[in-house]
């Protein structure tokens, strides 16, 4: 039994029009030619990754016998760093000092031979640091645990989800909260964000959501949403009555490059409010 | 982009009788890309709603394309095969980041009000975007039939050749989904005329 090729619905008297308003959907030579582009640049980047690979790996595991032979000939474990070198800035105060950024990994011990004096200025010194004040809660995670913390962190991200779904906004955000802080270079850090932006908007802690799409519209992880990210700020403040501001997002967004979506709502609510 | 070294005598990449080792000689992405790009742009945006997440999901197709060329041996159409990947990319992106962005300009902006028939441009933009919103409520493999059929104008053949179901089934998943649709759509229409 074959069934009938139904009447198309732009052909329906009620619905009709609304079907044929939809579609419409232009898709720029520029925009297919980028990603063109990218797609290229993609496959290109992909065959030197390969050897990229091979490089990282054979400098992977040289380091990883290099260090082995020097325990083993040590007979030492392995210490953590807890020295850091300090060295005397040749034109300031006794106090001034600049922590040399990668002193800390060196993991000097009382044996290691004196640190010359900076060019024209006092003597470096070398003082011992106390380890930080890592809080209970901070989520370093312990030699049963640092083989992995992506699981914690899914759990409070599927927290924040289920949270969400049931209404509860604010512990929701309170997960999201932990996990940015916990985790800061987490892989869900931009999911999380948007997420935390949403939900700060629902909860309507509009002040809180409208700093949180501020940062994200300035964050580079987030440079391709960056117009989107601005109609939604403008919208948010057109919610809230506020119109300058709205306007401004308006604006900002529309010099975004933004997509025809976003383009056409950023006009539209520019529009909206200058007509008020 | 060429994926394989093609000849100067290329087959016709879009049919599903080409030999495959001729089908795989004959993966030029570049070309692929030309004929099959703006069509699944179009119908990604129809699929997922417009943005950077649509380039990103074309961006993708094909560059898992590049990846698989070896496994695909002909017995679909290009078109099939592309229309296959980027339709699972865009059910999983679903699952994923993008839909928040998406929720939250839906928090900000509300479904607009909307009459049966939009007159002005204005009104016209409202519609289609308020189609799009609803057509995103839709299941995903009711909404690809809708969009497929009502938007993009394909014929119940074509669609079921393109998505590998029976043709029955395309009318099924189009019954269901046109009438959730319509219901939907007049649910907001009402709400606007209140």
């Amino acid at each position: 039994m074959t069934i009938e090729r139904p009447p198309r619905l732009e052909h329906d008297a009620e619905l009709g029009a609304i079907v044929r308003a939809a579609k419409n959907v232009h898709v720029g030579p520029e925009r297919l030619a980028a990603n063109a582009d990218r797609i290229r640049a993609s496959i290109a980047a992909g065959s030197s990754f390969a050897a990229w690979k091979l490089l990282l790996s054979l400098l992977l595991i040289g380091g990883a016998v290099a260090v082995t032979w020097s325990l083993v000939v040590r007979g030492e474990e392995p210490r953590t760093p807890e020295l850091v070198v300090v060295a005397a800035l040749p034109d300031a105060g006794a106090d001034a000092a600049l922590v040399t950024p990668d002193a800390a990994t060196l993991a000097l011990d009382a044996a290691a031979p004196e640190v010359p004096a900076a060019p024209g200025g006092r003597r470096p010194r070398i003082r011992r640091v106390e380890p930080a004040v890592v809080p209970p809660d901070a989520g370093v995670p312990d030699a049963a645990t640092a083989t992995s913390d992506l699981p914690e962190q899914i759990r409070l991200y599927d927290e924040a989800r289920r949270s969400a779904a049931r209404g509860d906004l604010s512990p929701a955000i309170d997960r999201l909260d932990e996990l940015l802080r916990r985790f800061p270079t987490t892989q869900l850090r931009p999911d999380a964000e948007l997420t935390r932006a949403e939900l700060l908007a629902r909860a309507n802690r509009h002040d809180e959501a409208v700093t949180a799409l501020e940062a994200l519209a300035s964050a580079r992880a987030h440079a391709g949403r960056r117009a989107e990210l601005l109609r939604t700020l403008g919208d948010l403040h057109r919610k809230h009555g506020d119109c300058a501001r709205a306007v401004d997002a308006y604006t900002r967004a529309l010099a975004a490059h933004p997509r025809e979506r976003d383009r056409r709502d950023a006009e539209s609510g520019r529009d909206r409010c200058t007509r008020r | 982009m060429k994926v394989a070294a093609g000849s100067g005598d290329q087959p016709a990449v879009g049919s599903p009788n080409v030999a495959a080792a001729d089908v795989r000689s004959a993966l030029d992405l570049d070309a692929i890309y030309a004929e099959h790009a703006p069509f699944l742009t179009r119908v990604l945006i129809r699929l997922v709603g417009d943005g950077s997440h649509v380039d990103d999901l074309v961006q993708e197709t094909f560059l898992v394309a590049h990846r698989k060329r070896a496994s695909f041996d002909g017995s679909s159409a290009v078109r099939t095969w592309l229309y296959g990947i980027a339709a699972h990319l865009a059910m999983r992106h679903r699952r994923g980041a993008g839909r928040w962005l998406r929720a939250l300009g839906v928090y900000a902006e509300q479904p607009p009000r909307v009459s049966a028939n939009p007159a002005d441009e204005l009104e016209r933009a409202r519609a289609a975007h308020l189609l799009r919103a609803t057509l995103e409520r839709l299941p995903f493999k009711q909404r690809e039939v809708v969009v497929l059929y009502e938007l993009e104008e394909m014929e119940g053949a074509d669609i079921a050749e393109l998505l590998g179901i029976p043709v029955n089934t395309v009318w099924t998943r189009l019954h269901h989904g046109r009438k959730q649709l319509q219901e939907l759509l007049r649910k907001q229409i009402d709400r606007s005329a209140r």
